[in-house]
């Protein structure tokens, strides 16, 4: 989690991604920030996140984040 | 000196702006004239309430009778708005308007101002805030700050600082705006700049393959916008036929060649030291010269 917030934070300021949980909803981040945020985790993770995962309920929250992360590592890397 | 202020736009810089209005005391009315602006909603509802949210689209007609109309002294802030406010509006001596652009003017007036920077060779870009004019662009600026652009810079990198910049830079010029103190200069005329419209695509979407390797670099940057198609897909034109890539990598090699390989999904380009390498190329037939 924290590599993720570490990401969040370069990326948006003034925003507690520890107990944010309406980042979309709550006009905290726009589409310029999900695709932003998106370079960096595909960076990050080695991982491509596609267009159809933008969606709010993936991007509402680090937690939400990461658990979309941490999906897509899962089925790239199937055990 | 103000009465209301009136906050135009989409994104988290108009929201933004809004929250250092709202520290200052002053509750804006917020307005978005085009659907654009979708994750707005939670973000004026947040700052302001139910009913602000509800008020937040309008149509460009009826947000020119509502401005046209209004009879307080206002301050309008635009940043990141699709609508143009008119001449009518502009003109009543009680509305002192501020746009936020995202170049130094007088330098790239118009629409997507940071790629069209970037595919010119820029060593640096930046924003403006400046007082309107009927003249798009043109109006005196109030503050000015610039962005260095280096060779990994994109649009979406751009775009990124200068909302940053545009929210910092606002919120130092806002108490002399609001008490009628501040200086504002007259912009300088530049020859050979001209306006940029929306549907202007830098080199009309084509990727040259007999560009060097700065001219290809800036190009690929330019278009670059994440997974938004802002300008929408660029393509290359090889044996009479358009490809167009989902991803591209840029890196120095050992070797001094000039070469281009079509194979598989993978094109190769090589100039001099700079290797570009395009991913998952498709042959499509969806070339458009502007954009809708």
């Amino acid at each position: 989690m924290e590599k993720i917030i570490a990401i969040l934070s370069e990326i948006v300021l003034d925003v507690d991604f520890e107990t944010e949980e309406n980042l979309v909803d709550d006009g905290l981040i726009d589409s310029i920030d999900i695709v932003s945020i998106i370079v960096e985790l595909d960076a990050a993770y080695g991982i491509s996140i596609s267009s159809k995962e933008i969606d709010a309920s993936n991007f509402n929250s680090a937690k939400a984040i990461k658990a979309m992360v941490d999906r897509i590592l899962a089925q790239s890397n199937p055990m | 000196m103000f009465d209301k202020a009136i906050v135009v736009g989409t994104g988290t810089t108009a929201l933004k702006c809004a929250e250092v209005l709202l520290k200052k005391g002053i509750t804006p009315e917020i307005y978005c004239a085009d659907e654009t602006g979708v994750s707005m909603v939670g973000g004026v509802r947040r700052l302001l309430g139910n009913e602000a949210a509800e008020r937040l689209f309008t149509d460009k007609t009826s947000l020119t009778e509502c401005l046209s109309e209004e009879v307080k002294k206002t301050l309008i802030i635009s940043s990141e708005s699709y609508y143009i406010i008119p001449k009518i509006v502009l003109e009543k001596e009680n509305i002192t308007a501020v746009n936020f652009h995202n170049a130094c003017l007088p330098f790239y007036p118009g629409r997507n101002a940071e790629a069209w920077s970037i595919f010119e060779g820029n060593t640096f870009s930046g924003i403006t805030w400046h007082y309107m004019v009927p003249q798009v662009d043109k109006g005196p600026i109030i503050i000015q700050e610039k962005i260095k652009l280096t060779p990994e810079t994109t649009s979406l990198s751009l775009l990124r600082q200068q909302k940053r910049l545009a929210v910092d830079s606002f919120a130092e010029m806002i108490d002399g705006l609001l008490a009628g103190n501040i200086n504002s200069v007259p912009q300088n005329e530049a020859p050979g700049v001209r306006m940029h419209y929306s549907w202007e695509r830098p080199n009309d979407g084509k990727l040259d393959l007999q560009w060097d390797s700065d001219k290809i670099s800036a190009f690929l940057r330019c278009y670059d916008y994440g997974l938004l198609h802002t300008l929408g897909v660029p393509v290359v034109e090889i044996d009479k036929a358009y490809y167009k890539w989902e991803g591209y990598k840029i890196s120095r090699v050992n070797t001094d060649r000039e070469f281009f390989l079509l194979e598989d999904s993978t094109i190769t380009i090589q100039k001099g030291s700079t290797l570009f390498q395009l991913a998952n190329v498709k042959r499509t037939e969806e070339f458009q010269k502007n954009l809708s």
